[in-house]
């Protein structure tokens, strides 16, 4: 799809936000206030992985999509899984957000410069796109999902506006939104089941992300991964050479993720607010 | 808000995380399954209490295959019957345990204190592959032991790896003080066959010590 299909996505979400809001009584200031939109233009993003695959990410110094993953491999995608099903396969997955994808351990965390230098090929919808097949019932029956998903396709990184009203206008405080806080508002997309996935801003860049380039804003891993004499330490001993952040971290009791979301939610709050 | 299960109606059919043999022994979060409803699974991330399992995240069980063949979950062949108060651990062996929190920590305690006592022994005999395969088990089996720490570190300073073993430093920073650090190092580094001289001492006092990694806040 075309990046101006992308521009016209963006105006009309925002102007059904704007339509929205006044619908519901809520005040709708145009531009965002400065905390929402300092917010929504800053915040990084994140890619998250259990240990073993993280290592590999480390060892081959690139993030891939699940497309070239497979080829590389030399074995087929399966035709079940959720990014073949979104004909997203092709593409490097991120959260516009703190780390929220589950069963995660290790993470990548990236300036939102990384946008920028994807503003071709880039996209970004307001919702997880890989949720979507999950859903039970869809906002629009006569729909498909993929062109549910072709109508919300948006511009990066201009789609940190829509992010920046939605934090203004949806949420209680635009902290919220890295919090983990449901917006107090469903907003005019029509999601209302189902969790953060439904509300949290999704980057898709295709192909391949290198990891240790300029872009590359933090380094989060369990402080047992990150002693280790392989690739994830020496991903850490390349942050301390370059100084790039690199946090390890105590993992609760059976739970990584619960420490790398708690770990990250930090850093933000240390560095964007 | 997902509803809370009881514990006593669960069983265990895998983990949430993939692990290769460099990450073992490990204590990973079960992925669970209504024993009265085995299409309904149950990942993290949640919380327990009082013997219960909440806030965690459903997905059919047909769903698991696919996080199994996205490497993002390990599965069992079998399943095993969930148990109040106990934790799921991984051992060298890909072994998989199923333990009270007292006997598995226990247990992660005796691996990490045998590492460290082997891995002594092969510093001592300048096997440092050795060393540095049993001090990352050591830290895998219980990452608040210094020792191991401080393993890798001479290790990497006989190396003449000075990133190294400086990462070897910050890590130990949650568990001892950078001078304690440095003397057990230099300890370590003395038990080398063939002894390896102390680090040049780095005064982090220094007005412009690590003022180059001090980056600026967003706009």
């Amino acid at each position: 799809m075309s990046r101006s299909r992308w521009e016209t996505n963006l105006d009309d979400l925002c102007r059904r936000l704007e339509e929205y809001g006044r619908a519901n009584g809520l005040a709708v200031p145009d531009p965002a206030p400065d905390a929402a939109k300092r917010l929504g233009d800053s915040i990084y993003l994140a890619h998250s992985t259990a240990d073993a695959p993280f290592a590999a990410i480390c060892a081959s110094g690139w993030l891939a999509s699940a497309e070239r993953q497979a080829a590389d491999h030399k074995r087929p995608l399966s035709p079940t899984r959720t990014e073949v099903a979104m004909g997203t396969e092709d593409s490097v997955f991120f959260y516009v957000a703190p780390f929220r994808y589950p069963n995660t351990g290790c993470g990548l965390l990236f300036a939102a410069t990384l946008e920028s230098a994807h503003r071709d090929d880039g996209a970004a919808t307001p919702f997880d796109s890989g949720w979507l097949t999950k859903l039970r019932v869809r906002p629009h029956l006569a729909e498909t999902v993929r062109g549910f998903l072709a109508r919300h396709e948006l511009p990066v990184p201009e789609h940190r506006r829509y992010l920046g009203m939605s934090m203004d206008i949806l949420f209680e405080k635009p902290e919220d939104y890295v919090d983990c806080t449901e917006p107090r508002w469903p907003g005019p997309i029509g999601l209302t089941e189902g969790d953060q996935r439904r509300w949290t801003h999704e980057v898709r860049i295709p192909d391949r992300v290198f990891v240790r380039g300029s872009h590359l804003q933090a380094v989060f891993a369990p402080s047992a991964r990150a002693a280790e004499d392989g690739p994830i330490g020496r991903l850490f001993e390349w942050c301390i050479e370059n100084s790039v952040d690199h946090i390890d971290f105590d993992a609760p009791r059976e739970d990584d993720f619960e420490g790398l979301r708690r770990e990250c939610r930090a850093y933000i709050r240390r560095t964007l607010y | 808000m997902p509803s809370p299960h009881s514990v006593d109606d669960l069983e265990i059919v895998g983990y949430a995380n993939v692990l290769s043999e460099t990450m073992l022994p490990s204590v990973v979060p079960p992925v669970f399954r209504l024993k009265a409803d085995p299409d309904r699974a149950f990942l993290p991330p949640y919380s327990f209490n009082a013997g219960f399992l909440c806030n965690a995240t459903e997905v059919p069980a047909s769903e698991l295959d696919e996080l199994r063949d996205a490497g993002e979950i390990t599965l069992f062949g079998g399943v095993s019957p969930a148990r109040r108060e106990f934790e799921l651990w991984v051992d060298q062996s890909f072994h998989w345990h199923y333990q009270s929190f007292d006997e598995a920590r226990r247990e992660l305690g005796r691996i990490a204190s045998e590492a460290i006592k082997q891995a002594t022994d092969a510093l001592r005999e300048g096997d440092l592959p050795r060393a540095e395969r049993l001090a990352g088990v050591a830290i895998s089996a219980d990452d608040r032991r210094v020792e191991p720490l401080a393993i890798k570190a001479a290790v990497r300073r006989s190396r003449g790896n000075p990133l190294g073993e400086r990462l070897m430093a910050e890590l130990a920073a949650r568990v001892a003080g950078e001078e304690s650090f440095r003397i057990l190092v230099d300890g370590y580094c003395a038990a080398l066959p063939q002894s390896v001289p102390a680090a040049p001492r780095i005064d982090s006092k220094r007005p412009m010590h690590d003022v180059a990694t001090i980056r600026p806040k967003a706009a």
